[in-house]
């Protein structure tokens, strides 16, 4: 921190403006620089973005009598899986062409705020994710998901919970693509972990009775936490049973958002840490 | 009293390993202010190394730099670093990537729009840089390092994949930042990129075997002689250490000083090899003689 003040002094280039709109400038590169990348390749994009709205779009063509409350169910754990998956893609995936390609030298070499790095691309894989989750919402909308809010206060607790759950995820591809240093590892198996949480928590929570984890432990991982918070503010109705949601009980309480607010600060700080000690080599803490 | 004046750059018994390899060995080096210096050597020498130190962007393992006075890994406005093929994201066009340096660095200025047209990438920064040739890269990255403005130029290879009308460019817009009082490092594999230099460091093996102006470096190399390849065998008769180089079509080596052989004994055997001919040196043959031969030959020395 000290290290930082005394450059910071120095820096001929803040005389004209404050440290404050430096860091948005560079936040701004960050974000602006990750969402150009993915918006310049229509395939890429297709890939991302639309990976999960197709997902959901393929189960109503599989037929039958599907209540809509379960098709809605179905909707936010497939929107939730979505947007795990870009988190860990578009985030572990730049992050790992800037390391191999040796740009973090050029970083290094310059006056760039960590959190700034971190800031921007959290909030261009933000974007993105809530792309793909809105429309996978609307991709159950077509196929007859029916969906409501629970009471007024569902809106800003959906929005934060899905914040939440982006920065988790984001963050836990840093680890991995630090240590692996590889393209490959994060174009290809870093985002199957997104794969993996979904098909082993039964469609992240939502289909309980598909997956091998009982009881309590399905209301606090961090993909199927998220899920199933959400699939109570967002799916109208309380048969939970019959649409196989439940049981456990859905986590409604205001716990529920604190452990998820828990896991995100946790994974803010090891990733604002990995960020500064080990691509930065700065220190411990900004 | 006497002012003494704090070179700009300064390292002092830098060393750099990965692991068990090591790669820099000891080097010193000083560089005064508004000097162009001129980091020569073979590639894998160790000289991108080096710079990355230099630029604050690795900790030396041991040793001490100090960039305006300072350590580089604690002050990172006072340099711009040229990478090779680093900077530039694939994905975007070269328009996206000046843009996101424009925005990352508070010291980025509008030179680039001089810059890209001087280079001739103007009408190319539409399109994506993966679709760039290697030479279009290097010149979009120095367009970007260029419009830095900072007192020091860390260069690493600025010439690279450029031809050579586009090197005198190059050249030219190099001579005009130390114009502007700015202090240039430029590494190189090229001799020509000496040119430009007020003094060159030659690099091998990890350590910078020797510094000095042009001129007093191409005075203190021994006499060059020249032949054509089939007489190669003659000439590494002649030659210090029998070691011969390949030169525009033709090979060169260099005579042994006058306190390794006798004047009369060197007359002599070019005498009787009327196809050697001595020639001045170039700095292709600086280039040999500090880097190849002083690294291999203890003749040399």
């Amino acid at each position: 921190m000290a290290t930082q003040t005394t450059a910071d002094e120095h820096e001929p280039g803040f005389a004209d403006g404050s440290r404050s709109r430096r860091w948005l400038s560079q936040a701004r590169a960050f974000s602006e620089r990750s969402l150009r990348e993915v918006l310049n390749s229509w395939i890429l994009l297709g890939t991302v973005v639309a990976l999960a709205p197709g997902m959901q779009l393929l189960f109503s063509m599989q037929g039958g009598d599907v209540p809509e409350t379960m098709l809605a169910s179905w909707a936010v754990g497939t929107g939730v899986f979505g947007a795990v998956y870009i988190c860990l893609y578009v985030f572990g995936y730049q992050l790992a062409t800037d390391l191999e390609d040796r740009r973090y030298e050029a970083y290094r070499s310059m006056p760039i705020s960590p959190s700034a790095d971190l800031g921007g691309r959290m909030f261009a894989g933000f974007c993105l994710a809530a792309v793909a989750f809105g429309l996978t919402l609307a991709a159950g909308v077509l196929t007859g998901a029916s969906f409501g809010l629970r009471g007024p206060e569902s809106i800003p607790i959906v929005l934060g919970a899905f914040a939440l759950t982006c920065v988790f995820w984001m963050i836990v591809a840093l680890p991995f693509i630090a240590a692996a240093k590889n393209e490959r590892v994060a174009e290809y198996a870093v985002p199957m972990i997104a794969v993996a949480g979904y098909v082993l928590t039964g469609l992240n929570g939502v289909n309980a009775e598909m997956s091998p984890i009982d009881g309590e432990l399905m209301n606090y991982l961090p993909n199927t936490l998220p899920t199933r918070l959400m699939v109570y503010h967002l799916v109208p109705g309380e048969e939970w049973v019959e649409i196989g949601v439940a049981p456990p009980a859905l986590p409604a309480g205001p716990e529920y958002l604190l452990a998820l607010f828990a896991y995100a600060a946790v994974a803010l700080v090891v990733g604002t840490v990995l960020l500064n000690k080990v691509l930065y080599k700065r220190g411990w803490w900004p | 009293m006497v002012a003494v004046s704090q070179p700009s750059v300064l390292a002092e018994g830098v060393e750099k390993s990965f692991g068990d390899e090591r790669v820099l060995e000891g080097v010193d080096l000083a560089v005064e202010s508004g000097e162009l210096l001129a980091v020569l050597g073979p590639n894998g020498v160790g000289k991108s190394v080096l710079f990355s130190c230099l630029a604050g962007s690795q900790h030396p393992s041991a040793g001490s730099i100090e960039v305006l006075g300072e350590d580089p890994t604690a002050r990172s406005d006072t340099t711009s670093f040229l990478l090779q093929d680093a900077l530039c994201v694939d994905r975007l066009t070269g328009r996206e990537n000046l843009r996101f340096y424009e925005q990352l660095h508070p010291n980025f200025t509008d030179d680039w729009r001089e810059y890209v047209e001087l280079l001739e990438i103007d009408a190319d920064l539409e399109k994506p840089v993966e679709d760039y040739s290697g030479g279009m890269v290097r010149k979009l990255e120095l367009a970007i390092a260029l419009s830095i403005d900072v007192p020091i130029y860390l260069l690493d290879e600025p010439t690279a994949a450029l031809d050579l009308s586009m090197i005198q460019v190059v050249h030219g817009l190099i001579r005009e930042k130390q114009a502007d009082g700015k202090t240039i490092i430029v590494s190189s594999h090229r001799p020509m990129d000496a040119d430009i230099a007020d003094r060159i460091a030659f690099v091998a093996d990890g350590r910078v075997v020797t510094t000095g102006t042009p001129d007093t470096l191409f005075d203190s190399v021994p006499q060059v002689v020249e032949t054509t390849l089939s007489n190669s065998e003659q000439l590494a008769s002649v030659v210090v250490g029998g070691e011969v180089f390949q030169g525009n079509g033709t090979i060169r080596g260099f005579l042994p000083a006058d306190d390794q052989q006798p004047e009369s004994e060197t007359n002599a055997a070019l005498e009787s090899n009327q196809a050697l001919e001595v020639v001045d040196p170039t700095y292709t043959d600086l280039f040999n003689y500090y880097t190849n031969s002083a690294s291999n030959n203890d003749d040399f020395e």
